[in-house]
């Protein structure tokens, strides 16, 4: 069911704002603040633009960061994890040390600081949040491929004489790629979480991407006067974040049975 | 053990000059000669050449770090662009509202997340752990200043009974200082005992099921007995170990609800700090929460050998 409504989050975000009735970008200050109504179904935000509208534009940016954020991750984090643990020794040594200076930065300071180096924009945020992630990735991966490399099929491939290049893509990677979907698929709903705590704190896209971090930014000044808002947006995180983990719980009771879940 | 114990604090601190590397290096990579910006049109080639000899910007990278990490060792952190007022009185200053609020959420998120993560799976299947386990997955979706905006909609701006934004420091009036922090540590302690209650309704269920529980019980234990001094006594490291986890989770709800109750602490000098592009105080900010983190980090190692004898180090 948790797939079912990804799927249609999907869906509404590319077809959504084609297909609004109200413009989330038409201000109407006659309208402002008016509670959730047939004509606006999330009510209007402080300059009488149509709330559902801007969550409904806001969706783009959450795909767009997290999954930018989650490949960058994957991908490097994945060849890092790799490496480490296939060649171990010296390499894996110095790899993982430069993993444990990232992990001795808090995430979300980490964040931060990365977007005040680099600079407001959309790919930057992408960047530094899947930078964020990059450590985490690579220590999962680098587990998985220590448990693999140690199996028969490895053993008789290098007895075949496959060199290791082979050996990493054809069978580690392929034995460690499970898992590392599997956390993908959470490490997307923090992405979210990354990218809306930083929109928040000002310091994520440009203003004029829509961003629900920045839409619940803006809402906060008004909480007392008008909070749908804050609960229109809020509540399209916490559905889209919940449905995402619900999702990567259940890929990872299908994908890796020796992993208990927290049922 | 004492060994260990030096090996590990050793390897942290040599993890911490990394950091303190790598932030520094990143600082000094950016585009823009700092000289001219603050000279802006008063900028001449004397001026620019004097000022520059003044802040060691015309030596080598490496002596410029190694003036910055001495004075960092030696208690000159420098001044803020922004406020042109010394780093180290500023973020000694601003420790104190984090630390409060750190603590007290961590608190709240341990009591509440090992409470009802017991009870939810000592009363497995019931409506209790139901409810308890979906408010922990909704808990965990949801992001930290949601609950500090919800928090002080309620509480703060409807009902009244905390103010919903500000903070007044210990020494000048203790008590209202509690009133000030009470949204902010609720906020940051829900978020956090979410993933404290699965884990802890996971860690329970996997112990009851054990022999030396089922003995307790036959020897005619109280059940408050049984689940205190045995049950939870065993599912203590797993708990722990999550918890230290949470710590980053922990660091960044403290910077992120600073931010939504408006606390003047380290979170916000970060966050203004990168706003006004301050970088001696973002460099120091970013040192000093990676050595609470690490020094946080090593405590919870040790706290293993302590819960569970049969963990030796060394």
């Amino acid at each position: 069911m948790s797939g079912g409504c990804i799927l249609l989050f999907f869906v509404w975000t590319i077809i959504g704002p084609m297909v609004l009735a109200s413009s989330p970008t038409k201000i109407n200050l006659s309208a402002r603040f008016s509670p959730p109504s047939l004509s606006h179904i999330g009510g209007t935000d402080n300059l009488g633009r149509d709330v559902f509208a801007r969550v409904t534009l806001g969706c783009r940016v959450a795909v767009k960061v997290s999954m930018g954020a989650v490949v960058f991750s994957s991908i490097l984090g994945s060849m890092f994890g790799l490496i480490s643990g296939y060649f171990r020794g010296r390499i894996d040594a110095v790899l993982m040390r430069i993993m444990d200076v990232f992990f001795a930065i808090p995430s979300v300071i980490l964040a931060i600081a990365l977007v005040a180096f680099m600079g407001n924009s959309l790919t930057n945020v992408i960047i530094a949040i899947g930078i964020v992630y990059v450590p985490q990735v690579a220590r999962v991966v680098r587990g998985a491929t220590l448990r693999v490399r140690e199996e028969d099929y490895v053993l008789a491939a290098k007895a075949i004489g496959g060199s290791d290049f082979h050996i990493i893509f054809k069978h580690v990677l392929r034995n460690t790629l499970p898992i590392v979907v599997s956390i993908s698929t959470l490490y997307l709903g923090g992405a979210i979480l990354y990218e809306a705590t930083l929109s928040y704190l000002g310091m994520g896209v440009p203003i004029a991407a829509l961003s629900w971090g920045r839409i619940l930014n803006d809402a906060r000044n008004y909480i007392n006067t008008a909070p749908h808002t804050v609960f229109v947006a809020g509540g399209a995180i916490i559905f889209v974040v919940l449905n995402l983990n619900l999702l990567g719980d259940q890929l990872r009771d299908i994908l890796d049975p020796k992993l208990r879940g927290s049922k | 053990m004492i060994e260990f114990l030096i090996r590990r604090i050793t390897y942290s601190i040599v993890v911490i000059f990394v950091v303190s590397v790598v932030v520094f290096a990143a600082i000094h990579s950016l585009p823009g000669d700092p000289i001219e910006i603050m000279l802006q049109e008063f900028a001449n080639p004397v001026l620019t050449a004097r000022l520059r000899a003044h802040y060691l910007l015309d030596q080598p990278i490496y002596v410029q770090y190694g003036h910055w990490i001495r004075g960092i060792l030696t208690g000159e952190w420098g001044i803020s662009i922004r406020t042109q007022r010394p780093i180290l009185a500023t973020i000694t200053k601003a420790m104190q509202p984090s630390l409060i609020i750190a603590l007290g959420g961590w608190i709240v998120s341990s009591v509440v997340g090992v409470v009802l993560g017991t009870v939810a799976a000592l009363k497995r299947g019931t409506i209790i752990d139901y409810m308890a386990s979906v408010s922990a997955f909704v808990g965990l979706s949801t992001p930290a200043f949601f609950y500090g905006l919800i928090l002080m909609l309620i509480f703060g701006l409807r009902l009244r009974w905390f103010p919903s934004s500000g903070y007044v420091f210990l020494q000048d009036a203790p008590l209202e200082t509690m009133s000030y922090v009470v949204l902010p540590i609720l906020a940051i302690g829900l978020r956090m005992s979410a993933a404290i209650t699965r884990i802890s309704r996971t860690a329970v269920l996997e112990v009851i099921g054990e022999d030396y529980v089922k003995t307790a019980r036959a020897k005619g234990l109280r059940e408050g007995v049984v689940i205190i001094k045995h049950v939870l006594r065993s599912s203590m490291i797993t708990i722990v170990t999550v918890s230290g986890l949470q710590l980053g989770v922990l660091l960044g709800g403290v910077v992120i609800l600073e931010n939504v109750f408006a606390i003047p602490g380290l979170g916000s000098l970060v966050v203004n700090g990168t706003f006004f592009r301050d970088y001696p105080i973002i460099q120091a900010c970013v040192l000093v929460f990676s050595v609470w983190f690490t020094a946080i980090n090593v405590v919870v190692d040790f706290s293993y050998s302590m819960l569970d004898p049969r963990i030796h180090y060394g």
